[in-house]
């Protein structure tokens, strides 16, 4: 269900800068929904982990100058705006090293993102300013990348479940 | 003075849903709550009503006027709302075990009914709620779960959006909950049609249906051609195998009810009970 991004609709280093900026919201918008959806399911470390990535989303957006202006209502490559959270990447059981790394694939889908408007975008101010948060985003994954690292590798079976929701017949 | 307007946000409530985590009504919630926002309502204009199952929890979830009902009867309710208010934006919201098996009779007479509501089903082809039950579109040989008959039920799945063509409905489509910006924007188009819109969302149910995580790569946006020739529109379904978005028809006939608007007031239907 992929778009391809609408490199068009994005004319200044503003108008950039503010999809940016709403992109790092709505990713803090979904690690907090996560937080709060595996709060519920009682997996309170995973939720720990969403609640953390929330923050650091928060911090990211923070970075951003005041001057960005009004955020666009959409972000100009649709539903794909590689930081949300895809729901299908997540598992109840999943571990905090999962969280980090379905946020360390989207930092690099955002790093990715930014590589091609800095390289197609038909405006000079914008692919200048794509290049400043392409060298942003490769600070990020590296980041992210140290902290999934530093989380405890989940055991091989870590999907098993003794009481699984859905038992088959013969279970 | 300048209008006050309401972000998507405020149309959600503090109430923290208890759906499984990665559960596609998320999304679904996420995007009727944009489709508000985008229309420029406010909360006290709109209502949503559901039945019985996971997806009916939906009012409880959304900030706005709200009925979680019986289970199969949400239609019922929500056109009586409609009618009785018919300043009101009205969203009927629930699965498919609860709008095509118990609900299915209030279906197919609210389509032909026609009253200008929007119907939302988030498809997940599976009884959620109480367990991994096969529902009316649930594959005929899909037995995967104890609860579902050994090489499954047998039975011709029921295809929505041909029903709802056929016995009436005004505007038909079928959205996906992996992408929720157009399903958003297929909402918000069936709100503002006139009469009884029906919009099939196909929302993963990745607990007993864990197989459903695919349609994130299964599911085509935009693949279906709108037309206001019912006719067609019947056509267009006979090849579509379920995995098609995007609005299949738009109509034109008259909602119910423009001159059967109630004109009693409440205090008055009261004081006809009065012993
Ligand atoms: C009158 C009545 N009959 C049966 C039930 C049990 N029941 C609760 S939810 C449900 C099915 C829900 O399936 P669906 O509408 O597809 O919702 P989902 O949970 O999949 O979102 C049933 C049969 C009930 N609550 N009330
Ligand atoms: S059981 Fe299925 S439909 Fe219900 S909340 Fe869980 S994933 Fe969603
Ligand atoms: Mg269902």
């Amino acid at each position: 269900m992929r778009r391809t991004p609408d490199f068009e609709s994005v004319k200044t280093s503003a108008d950039l800068l503010s999809v940016a900026r709403l992109m790092e919201e709505r990713s803090a918008e979904r690690y907090r929904e996560l937080a709060e959806a595996f709060e519920i399911s009682c997996n309170l470390d995973t939720a720990e982990a969403f609640r953390m990535l929330a923050e650091g989303e928060d911090r990211h957006a923070a970075d951003f100058p005041a001057l960005v202006g009004d955020a666009p209502r959409t972000i100009p490559w649709g539903e794909d705006d590689p930081e949300i959270a895809d729901p299908g990447a997540v598992h109840y059981l999943m571990h905090p090293w999962h969280a980090v790394d379905l946020a360390l694939c989207h930092e690099q889908e955002t790093l990715a993102l930014f590589t091609l408007v800095a390289e197609k975008s038909p405006h000079a101010e914008v692919r200048a300013e794509a290049a400043r948060l392409v060298e942003r985003e490769t600070r990020h994954v590296e980041e992210m990348r140290a902290l999934r690292d530093a989380q405890d590798i989940p055991p091989e079976d870590w999907e098993d479940d003794d009481d699984p929701p859905n038992w088959e017949a013969g279970d | 003075m300048t209008a006050v307007t309401y972000s998507a946000k405020d149309f959600k409530s503090d109430v923290k849903p208890v759906w499984c985590p990665g559960c596609g009504d998320y999304a679904v919630l996420s995007s009727i709550t944009k489709a508000f926002a985008d229309l420029g309502l406010a909360p006290h204009q709109t209502s949503v009503v559901s039945g019985i199952g996971c997806s009916s929890r939906i009012p409880a979830y959304t900030n706005t006027y709200g009925f979680h009902s019986i289970h199969g009867r949400a239609l019922a309710v929500g056109q009586g709302l409609k009618l009785a208010r018919p300043d009101l934006t009205v969203l009927v919201a629930g699965g498919d075990g609860d709008g095509f098996s118990i609900g299915g009779n209030h279906f197919l007479h609210a389509c032909r009914r026609n009253v200008d509501l929007t119907y939302i089903v988030m498809d997940n082809r599976v009884y959620g709620m109480t367990k991994g039950q096969p529902s009316p579109t649930t594959e005929s040989d899909w037995d995967a779960s104890a609860m579902a008959p050994p090489g499954g039920t047998g039975m011709t799945p029921f295809h929505p959006l041909a029903i709802a063509l056929a016995a009436g409905a005004n505007f038909v489509a079928r959205g996906f909950s992996g992408d929720p910006n157009g399903t958003a924007a297929i909402i918000a188009e069936a709100i503002k049609h006139p009469g009884f819109s029906f919009v099939a969302i196909m929302s993963p149910c990745i607990t007993f249906r864990e197989e459903q995580r695919e349609w994130k790569d299964t599911m085509r946006k935009v693949a279906i051609d709108s037309t206001n020739d019912a006719a067609q529109a019947a056509r267009r379904l006979m090849t579509d195998d379920g995995y098609n978005c995007g609005v299949l028809y738009r109509g034109n006939r008259v909602s119910y009810g423009k001159e059967k608007i109630a004109t009693a007031q409440v205090a008055d239907l009261d004081a006809e009970f009065t012993l």
